[in-house]
């Protein structure tokens, strides 16, 4: 299985980061898969590909409550399922809260997991602060680590991250302007929109 | 808490256009305890620059030094907290709230062990300088030291339990290691010390509801509601919380008719509140607020 993100997804996820930089955040993935062979083994088609389109960011600082994630992902479901052409959650992204940790620990592991009992190749997507920092000579690497369900339902890191693509080669340079002018200050993820509903979680403004 | 930020924006807007009362940016920001380490590290510094600026600080100018010193290590601008550690030291020579910055200057380097020394030599004349203490702290989690960072803050609550800033600190801490009933405990001693706090009531309901069994559903439902009570019905997690502890109870295996009855109307109540806040405030998302709160 492939992976592939939109210029969209990345860009939305790493300004949500960069937004609360001494805290850990996370958020939705929303896609879907393409190609391969038809019928229900295209999870285990290793020519199909998972499209991630977009994300939704949801929170900032604490992770590990239930009561507002169930929430989240009802209403994200509910909202892509009705508005958007065969989109669906297919994964989650997590950024630690320090600079130098690389782990993938147990509240990303959890959320993963949930997500995988609706789509099994479901995919969790870490931050990686060191790519983070040298953007500029990035090139065409995606600045996060792909973590993607074994045989034994743990989560493991795919070998030189080939598995994920940028999708739009431009991602890590329009990321870097974005970064030079302050765009994550415009981010609002599900906490925000709780603590005020006017600020939409669909950040329909953000990429003017 | 509203009013103040906005303030703060207001000011911070001028400051950054070269208008505005810089002095009294800090000080806003230093009464409200927010976090813009970059802000205030660059007008700090230029502010501390200026003497003719820094002379109208007037006995402000050490706390101010203190603050930006602050602010730079945490844009890992080392030499200009060096600068104003610095002109602390010439003006206190043996101060442990300077001993304090010392110290922190090391750790945002990464130098631990460093810091360490600093630290235990002030501690061996003040065994129970709580400063120095929650540095301490601090450090353990900066180096990802969870568990540690559990030991010292329980240490630190044997001689200071009522500081409600650590019992909030260790809940987070055990949130972020899934140890959900010591998080639990955590917000009982908090309710213990503010229990007029909507915050605690809502953090401990939201604590009971992913730990999850029925008897939690209805006791995370209760401080939901107590929550909206004490935040004057506003807050919209509460609000939330109340229709998804309900649902949760109806579903919940082990309920009887009693629960049912008991699962008073408080969630229908909420529930009218969310959809009219959100025909106000959000009517591109009411059908979807709408539609969720109906199933």
């Amino acid at each position: 299985m492939k992976y592939q993100i939109s210029q969209t997804a990345y860009v939305k996820l790493a300004l949500h980061a960069l937004k609360h930089r001494s805290a850990a955040v996370n958020g939705i993935l929303v896609g879907r898969v393409s190609g391969g062979g038809g019928g229900g083994g295209a999870e285990e088609d290793s020519a199909a590909t998972v499209s991630i389109v977009d994300c939704v960011p949801l929170f900032h600082g604490q992770l590990g409550l239930l009561p507002m994630l169930e929430l989240a992902l009802t209403q994200i479901e509910e909202y892509f399922s009705s508005h958007q052409e065969g989109l669906s959650i297919v994964g989650c992204y997590h950024a630690n809260e320090r600079f130098d940790d690389y782990d993938l620990s147990g509240i990303p592991r959890k959320i993963g997991d949930h997500i995988a009992r609706y789509f099994s190749s479901a995919c969790v997507l870490l931050l990686d602060n060191r790519l983070l920092e040298s953007l500029a000579k990035a090139g065409k690497k995606p600045a996060v680590q792909l973590f993607t369900r074994d045989s034994s339902r743990g989560w493991r890191s795919a070998p030189g991250s080939s598995d994920l693509v940028l999708a739009e080669s431009t991602a890590n340079e329009i990321l870097y302007d974005y970064i030079l002018e302050g765009r994550e200050q415009s981010v609002t993820d599900f906490d925000d929109h709780l603590d005020d509903i006017s600020k939409d979680w669909l950040n329909p403004g953000l990429f003017d | 808490m509203g009013e103040g930020i906005t303030e703060v924006d207001r000011l911070e807007a001028l400051v950054d256009e070269g208008v505005g009362d810089v002095a009294r940016y800090l000080a806003l920001i230093r009464k409200l305890k927010l976090r813009r380490s970059s802000k205030v590290a660059k007008h700090g510094m230029e502010l501390l620059r200026n003497s003719s600026a820094r002379a109208k600080l007037g006995a402000d100018v050490w706390t101010v030094y203190e603050q930006v010193a602050i602010a730079a290590l945490d844009c890992q601008c080392l030499t200009a907290a060096k600068e104003c550690i610095g002109a602390l030291l010439k003006k206190f020579p043996d101060s442990t709230r300077v001993g304090r910055l010392e110290g922190m200057w090391f750790e945002a380097r990464g130098s631990w062990q460093q810091a360490e020394k600093v630290y235990a030599s002030i501690l061996e004349e003040h065994p129970t300088d709580a400063r120095i203490l929650k540095r301490k702290i601090a450090m353990a989690k900066a180096q990802g030291n969870l568990m540690g960072a559990v030991d010292e803050m329980n240490k630190y609550l044997e001689l200071f339990m009522a500081d409600h800033e650590c019992w909030k600190e260790l809940a987070d801490v055990y949130l972020a290691l899934q140890m959900y009933k010591q998080a639990a405990f955590c917000y009982e001693e908090l309710i213990l010390v503010q229990p007029a706090n909507a915050l605690f009531h809502l953090g401990y309901a939201e604590i009971l509801y992913t730990i999850g069994g029925l008897e939690n559903l209805k006791t995370a439902k209760k401080y939901y509601a107590s929550a909206i009570e004490l935040s004057g019905g506003k807050n919209m997690r509460a609000l939330y919380g109340v229709c998804l502890c309900a649902a949760g109870i109806n579903q919940a295996k082990g309920r009887n008719v009693k629960d049912e009855k008991e699962n008073s109307t408080v969630h229908t109540l909420a529930a009218d509140v969310i959809k009219r806040e959100y025909r106000l405030k959000a009517p591109k998302k009411a059908s979807l607020a709408a539609s969720i709160l109906e199933a």
